[in-house]
């Protein structure tokens, strides 16, 4: 039966059947080959997949974690269960290539953002970061990864940036120009790209066009410092008044480091760090907010992370006295003394929890203690002078303020303190050169300028 | 196979070319000038035996991973350079003498430790130095800065020294580097300016990006300013010592705050009076524009030398001054940080700068090092200036694979760097120099020096090392040309005259050097100024700004090259300014 349905099928498929046709081995002929080649194929790209992800595995960078902060480690060996549970997730690559990144292990970072690469070619961030990555080494390759990452964000303003500055730094003049540009088309509510194509300018010694260049970024940021110091050396360069306001004035004197654009994705980077210098940034954070509590509170799981550093201790205290926990701030005080012997810091700041506490004597030898450990320690002199005026002794004073002034010239209370100390030795002149430099070191200040003027005109009536 | 065959006797040729004994090697090498050992290392030929102690390492402090420096000064008179070498010793540990070495220059160019001999006794951490003669008497004087108080020792006029820092007034505290003389108020006395670094304090805990244990950055510490002091010669009452007044905060310096590490003293602006630019760490550099009365302005950033041509403060480090391209002006080179590139600031006319780097063929090559000493002198006396970087990390970084340093110092470990100029301010760092142990090396190098030690002609160096020892070079490249080698000396003030510029004249060309010998990092060098004249057979005249009195220009007539000469203050044609 089957045999004669096969043969009606067979005659149905083949309306013309004839012994010499070839119809059956002739299609019989032409599928094989094709169906070994799909095979071939198929085992091919699972050979491929396989050795891909296989080699992968095999490459997962795991750097040294035996000397790292503990809080790093456990935080990195996380993200690298990621990957190792799901090797073929281009994110946990990715992620854990941030945290790599976050934590200065940059050639196993590189790593992982280029596997990530590989297994989502289409997510700009990780040729990014890679390119970040390579910027400052590797400049032609951190190049090409701008540009895959370009073709894949080609509105994103930091991106193009950096692109720019690169090929500045390869003398590629032309075409950081148009990356700049590039940049001022993506955001043009920045004035980093008008401040780019002003330096380009600048280089071609065009400053008529630099100075039109970052007029029109002042119009953007008014109040940008590089705008302003940059705008008055061009002004300048060009042979025109710079036009000096106070703005420029105060943006010349600031010394503030320049902004650059803000650039979310390499911001995030530092979101995964977690090393004790990062805990204690968020702690530094909070008090000076003002929110005592999340400080103390940061400033102690610091403490337990990390025993061997004072500062956390140090910071915990004065966390205390601003909240009015005196006496809690001195027994932390206290035993960061004893904890650190050696470190000036400590004993300084511990003379001062005494002091509060009336423990003057205390308080004064804990001072010698810090400035024999740190002679330079301006601040330290600065209070010995003061606990040896209180206790009468002018000559040991004078001596503490010159020694504070040694150690910091800018101390202009020092200077002050030395002045006033002088004129109650009745050595006018040399009061008033003391008080004079106070002054000239905070000149908006009345204080000094009081005094000096009364030292001056006690000068004069008793000059002969 | 005979190719085989001709390959290794390729190769073997190769290789015996380049052990080429010195001698005229453009004859023997054919296009390549330096596949001969350029730099030669005669440290040991020298009886050098200077280790840099930077004592336990266990705790990590700042101090040590920033070096020291070494001066090349003739401390005798006897027309040899003798030279100074800075110690560490441990950090906080104030009572124990400092590792400093005073080393004499006797026959057959051997140095002989005179440092008990002659009265060098230190406390503190041992940075840097600055040479001059501070009290006008002939002899050459020197200045110590520490980590912890700093020192001045005047010479006897023998070679021994007298430590005479409280009675010349000097009290800088702060952690000093770099300190230069020069004369601010043109008086005809050295003044003394000193860059502080940041304040440090011993026991800091500061670690890398993965928590482990480093040397602290300057980032995490506050600046401090520096000092100026005046000179105020001898005081009727004392006859033997010069006395210093602080004129640190009348004079404006105290208004920034920096983090200073390079010096350099020179009349920026070519009012004819001297300014000074300051080389800091991490921040904008400072560059203190002198008006009347000892009064500064810092100038830097509307100048161009502040910061880099991208806007970002660098961490800079030292500093020297030279005219690169031969347009007349004098240029900046400043050293970095790996990952920063080393700066040439080019001066665009007089007073005012940009940065010419990547033009200059000097930014890719130096972003792997940190780059901190730095010599800029005619090396081949093809009459322009080449450049010899001595580099070494201050972060832990990938473990070298080197023997020229112990595990630990293996993660700071660089190689140096060596450019030749091609003419026109374009440079091209040269890898091997035929061997030379120079750019060979992985070391932690920090200061570099430099100045005809053997009195042949052409300008050797040193070159220290943390935790290692200095290490002497002898220049051996292919001479390429001529050149003079100038003393101008103010016979009044018996003294080289520390901050004249100096032009020679050939044909229409005119060179420019200055009499500057504090430049680079932490150091000090020949007083001498040494000039590659190219193919010159001689120089028409020489031309003199004499730093002190009014702005006064002197000439001297021509003469023919290859020799040293000593221009004296008053024996030639005035020009303009004050005849004495």
């Amino acid at each position: 039966m089957s045999n004669e349905k096969f043969e009606k099928e067979k005659q149905i498929d083949s309306p013309e059947p004839t012994s010499s046709s070839p119809v059956v081995p002739k299609k019989t002929g032409r599928l094989l080959p094709l169906l070994c080649l799909l095979f071939a194929v198929g085992v091919l790209t699972a050979i491929w997949w396989i050795s891909q992800n296989l080699s992968s595995m095999a490459n997962v960078p795991k750097p040294d974690f035996t000397t790292a902060n503990s809080n790093v480690a456990l935080a990195t060996a996380q993200l690298l269960k990621a990957v190792e549970d799901k090797p073929n997730s281009a994110d946990a690559w990715g992620e854990y290539g941030e945290i790599l990144m976050a934590h200065e292990w940059n050639s196993e970072a590189l790593i992982c953002f280029d596997q990530a690469a590989k297994l989502n070619p289409k997510e700009m961030r990780w040729p990014y970061l890679a390119a970040i990555l390579l910027d400052r080494q590797e400049p032609i390759l951190a190049l090409a990864k701008y540009d895959i990452a370009k073709e894949l964000a080609s509105g994103y303003a930091p991106l193009w940036m950096r692109r720019g500055n690169t090929l500045l730094g390869l003398n590629r003049t032309d075409e950081a120009e148009s990356s700049f540009k590039k940049a001022f088309e993506a955001d043009k509510n920045q004035p980093f790209p008008l401040i780019a194509l002003a330096r380009i300018a600048g280089i071609r010694e065009d400053w008529k066009n630099a100075t039109e260049l970052l007029e029109q970024a002042k119009n953007i940021a008014p109040k940008n410092r590089e705008v302003l110091v940059e705008l008055t050396r061009s002004r300048m360069l060009l042979g025109v008044n710079p036009m000096l306001g106070q703005a420029e004035q105060s943006a010349i004197l600031s010394g503030q480091r320049y902004e650059t654009i803000p650039d979310e994705i390499y911001s995030a980077i530092n979101e995964r760090e977690v090393a004790a210098r990062f805990a204690a940034m968020q702690a530094d954070s909070a008090a000076a907010k003002g929110d005592l509590q999340a400080a103390a509170e940061g400033y102690v799981e610091l403490i337990k992370q990390r025993p061997e550093m004072v500062r956390p201790r140090l910071n915990l205290a004065s966390v205390f006295l601003q909240s009015g926990q005196a006496p809690l701030a001195l027994t932390t005080l206290k035993e960061a003394v004893q904890l650190f012997p050696e470190d000036a810091r400590a004993h300084y700041a511990y003379s001062y929890a005494l002091e509060g506490s009336q423990q003057l004597e205390a308080a004064r030898r804990e001072r010698e203690e810090a400035v024999r450990l740190k002679p330079d320690f301006a601040e330290a002199h600065f209070a010995l002078a003061i606990s040896a005026e209180r206790d009468g002794d002018i000559d040991q004073a004078i001596q503490s303020y010159r020694l504070a002034i040694q150690s910091d010239a800018r101390l202009a209370r020092a200077h002050l303190g030395l002045g006033l100390a002088l004129q109650k030795q009745g050595k006018l002149e040399q009061a008033v050169a003391a008080m004079d430099a106070a002054v000239r070191l905070s000149p908006g200040d009345p204080v000094p300028k009081g005094y000096l003027d009364k030292a001056k005109a006690l000068l004069e009536k008793n000059r002969p | 196979m005979h190719r085989l065959r001709y390959l290794i006797l390729f190769l073997v040729l190769a290789g015996c070319s380049s052990k080429l004994p010195p001698g005229d090697p453009t004859k023997s090498t054919g296009t390549d000038p330096y596949q001969q050992p350029c730099l030669v290392d005669i440290t040991q030929l020298s009886s050098l035996d200077f280790v840099h102690d930077p004592g336990d390492l266990d705790g990590f402090s700042m101090p040590q991973i920033m070096g020291s420096g070494a001066a090349f000064f003739d401390i005798d008179g006897d027309q040899d350079l003798d030279l100074l070498l800075i110690g560490g010793k441990q950090p906080g540990a104030k009572e124990r003498a400092g590792g400093d070495r005073l080393y004499r220059q006797e026959a057959g160019g051997k140095f002989a430790d005179i440092t008990e001999w002659a009265g060098i006794a230190t406390g503190g951490y041992g940075m840097g130095v600055a040479v001059g003669d501070i009290d006008n008497d002939g002899d050459l004087d020197f200045f110590l800065t520490r980590y912890g108080a700093d020192r001045l020792f005047q010479n006897r006029g023998d070679g021994r020294f007298d430590d005479i820092t409280e009675k010349a007034g000097i009290t800088n505290l702060q952690w000093g580097t770099a300190a230069s003389f020069f004369d601010c108020d043109r008086d005809g006395w050295l003044d003394l300016f000193i860059a502080n670094y940041v304040d440090f304090y011993p026991g800091s805990v500061c670690e890398d990006g993965s928590g482990r244990r480093d040397f602290c950055g300057p980032e995490s510490l506050a600046g401090t300013v520096g000092r100026l002091y005046r000179n105020l010669g001898k005081p009727a009452n004392d006859s033997v010592h010069s006395k210093f007044e602080d004129i640190t905060v009348p004079s404006g310096i105290a208004r920034r705050v920096g983090k200073g590490l390079g010096v350099l003293c020179k009349d920026f602006n070519g009012d004819g009076v001297m300014d000074i630019f300051v080389a800091n760490d991490g921040e904008e550099n400072f560059l203190w524009v002198q008006y009347e009365n000892q009064m500064f302005s810092n100038e830097a950033i509307l100048r161009g030398v502040a910061l880099n041509r991208f806007g970002e403060a660098q961490a800079n480090m030292g500093v020297v001054s030279e005219d690169f391209n031969n347009d007349g002006l004098n240029d900046l080179f400043v050293t970095h940080l790996a990952g920063e590139y080393n700066t040439l600031f080019q001066a665009s006319q007089v007073g005012q700068f940009s940065d010419r780097t990547v033009a200059a063929g000097l930014s890719l090559s130096s972003l792997p090092f940190t780059g901190f000493g730095v010599a800029a002198a005619d090396f081949d006396h093809d009459g322009d200036v080449d450049l010899a970087i001595a580099n070494g990390g201050v972060k832990r970084g990938r473990r070298a694979e080197t023997k020229d340093v112990n595990a630990f110092w293996s993660e700071y470990a660089q190689r140096n760097e060596f450019y030749i100029n091609d003419g026109k301010g374009g440079f091209e760092s040269q890898r091997r120099l035929g061997g030379s142990d120079f750019t060979e090396r992985t070391e932690v190098s920090r200061s570099l020096i430099h100045g005809d030690v053997d009195n042949d002609g052409d300008v050797d160096f040193l070159v220290t090392n943390c935790a290692g020892p200095a290490r002497l070079y002898r220049n051996d490249f292919p001479k390429l040309g001529n050149w003079l080698s100038i003393s101008a000396i103010d016979p009044l003030l018996k003294r080289s005259a520390i901050g004249a510029e100096i032009q020679i004249q050939i044909g229409k060309r005119v060179i420019t050097r200055d009499l500057n010998p504090s430049s680079g990092y932490l150091g000090c060098n020949d007083m001498r100024v040494h000039v590659g004249l190219g193919k010159a057979a001689r120089y028409d005249a020489i031309r003199v700004y004499w730093p002190n009195g009014g702005m006064e220009i002197e000439e001297f007539p021509g003469g023919d090259s290859n020799q040293a000469i000593t221009v004296k203050r008053g024996s030639g044609r005035i020009l303009a300014g004050d005849a004495r």
